[in-house]
């Protein structure tokens, strides 16, 4: 526990020295601003569609942080040879794999922070108000990108490469949004097809039980969230267990 | 009673297994090793590139899993979080996060350890290995000499007893050699066991009391200062007759 925090706070300073932070901040910036613009366009829906593109763009910065990071944390580590370093200290396997998704997350998690201020201020300086749930839909967003990187994690411990990983993870989180109609789609297959298909349907991520954003924006309800925490806790606990179990039997 | 040796090799062995589009190729790395090695004693491991020195050392770090055989330290099973506590290991070109100063390395490297990374006790190794004018620069700076002494550094930074050196001084300037060699006896003199692999058989000579001559991962030879010192070629002879023999 203590190595996974020790490792978990290196992973959160070195995300924030190779300014990957940095970038991220203000390409989040950025996009925001062009949110505003898109809003000026909109006419009569403009606070509402820059609530929706601003806490959108934040999403994907925030997927994108912990995605790359979880592709490339492991890996680098391992082609650069400085996990040598750390796995001849007193640190075992597991704890490595948890700090590294753990610093990952809490770099997400300030990153996310950090632009969702910006939106509100970019929001308030065009007069406009983020909404009750604004604080809950960047949780959610969280929630979706901590899901994604642990697949992630996984993902690029089996493909050994960062880029297929990132490709993997960019196939699983689409289809993540559309469960719903990939289980009317193989209810209707039967046979071979069913066969093959439902196993897919228990790996790809139920993304769109996470989706608060577009619930709220429809004024449809939403999954409560002890569900919602729990699939992603879960999802999350059996992704790291299965990494864990895989990277105690590499050698380096 | 006897001694517990530093590091114990029974009958070690490792095989690579590589599998290639169905295909499965076998490399035996090492061959049924077996040595100790005594507390307190400076031990060199010589051989030609991919005779097993490496995949030896990595097998008492617990980095590699043995195929058969077992290794201890200081009478700890490899690998376990006890016998990793005792081990400093410098790998052959080591690689630090670029945007981190030394000291900020070495405070990661020692929390790790569960040693003490007071900014005095950092400075202070800094010192001891040379590192002191750089401790303002990241490690992207570095050259590759001071980039091995910040290896040195982290392997020394939680005091352990055992040192695991894999070509220590491979790539450096006579005066950074001059100084890890005064370093390792230095070390050496205050009780730590070192465990070293090099090509340099000159540098073998004259730090280590016996050396193990490893061929296609197999122990051909357990030579001891004495033995080297009584041949007219020294150490250098000795090896080159053991590999082509």
């Amino acid at each position: 526990m203590r190595s996974a925090a020790i490792i978990a706070a290196q992973t959160l300073r070195e995300q924030w020295k190779n300014r990957f932070l940095q970038l991220l901040l203000i390409f989040g910036g950025a996009l925001v601003y062009a949110a505003l613009l898109l809003g000026a366009m909109a006419m009569e829906q403009e606070h509402r569609v820059l609530v929706n593109f601003g806490a959108g763009l934040i999403e994907l910065a925030g997927l994108a942080a912990v995605v790359v990071g979880a592709a490339y944390a492991v890996l680098r580590d391992m082609e650069n040879k400085t996990i040598y370093l750390i796995l001849s200290r007193p640190v075992s396997r597991g704890a490595y794999i948890a700090g590294k998704y753990a610093g990952l997350l809490l770099a997400a998690a300030a990153a996310m922070a950090c632009m969702a201020a910006m939106h509100i201020l970019l929001l308030k300086m065009r007069g406009a108000d983020a909404g009750a749930g604004y604080w809950a839909v960047i949780f959610s967003s969280w929630l979706k990108a901590a899901v994604a990187g642990a697949l992630t994690m996984l993902v690029s411990l089996i493909s050994t490469s960062s880029l297929s990983a990132l490709l993997m993870s960019c196939i699983f989180w689409t289809l993540g949004h559309f469960t719903g109609e990939l289980q009317y789609l193989s209810s209707r297959l039967a046979g071979p097809a069913a066969f093959a298909v439902k196993p897919i349907l228990w790996i790809i991520p139920d993304l769109s039980l996470l989706n608060l954003r577009d619930s709220l924006a429809a004024g449809a309800p939403h999954a409560p969230w002890s569900v919602m925490l729990g699939y992603s806790v879960l999802y999350a606990a059996v992704c790291l267990g299965l990494s864990c179990a895989l990277f105690s039997r590499k050698e380096f | 009673m006897t001694e517990i040796p530093a590091i114990r090799l029974e009958n070690l062995a490792k095989t690579y297994r590589r599998s290639h589009l169905g295909r499965t190729t076998e490399t035996i790395a090492l061959d049924g090793l077996s040595l100790a090695v005594g507390r307190g004693e400076i031990f060199g491991l010589l051989g030609l590139n991919g005779a097993g020195k490496t995949t030896a050392m990595k097998l008492v770090l617990g980095l590699l899993f043995p195929t058969k055989g077992e290794a201890e330290v200081m009478g700890r099973k490899a690998g376990s979080n006890d016998a990793k506590r005792m081990i400093g290991y410098l790998p052959e070109l080591p690689y630090f996060y670029p945007y981190f100063t030394p000291a900020e390395s070495l405070e990661f490297y020692a929390a790790l350890s569960g040693a003490d990374s007071a900014a005095s006790r950092i400075s202070g190794i800094l010192e001891r290995v040379g590192l002191a004018p750089h401790a303002k620069k990241c490690a992207g700076e570095f050259s590759k000499g001071m980039l091995e002494r910040l290896g040195l550094a982290q392997a020394l930074v939680h005091d352990p007893q055992v040192l695991v050196l894999d070509e220590p001084v491979s790539g450096l300037d006579p005066l950074a050699v001059w100084d890890f060699r005064e370093l390792f006896l230095e070390l050496n003199r205050a009780g730590k066991t070192i465990f070293v692999s090099s090509h340099s058989i000159s540098e073998v000579e004259k730090i280590c009391s016996r050396v193990a001559i490893l061929k296609a991962g197999k122990l051909a030879a357990l030579v001891s200062q004495q033995e080297w010192k009584n041949s007219p070629g020294g150490l250098e002879e000795i090896f080159v007759r053991t590999v082509r023999g």
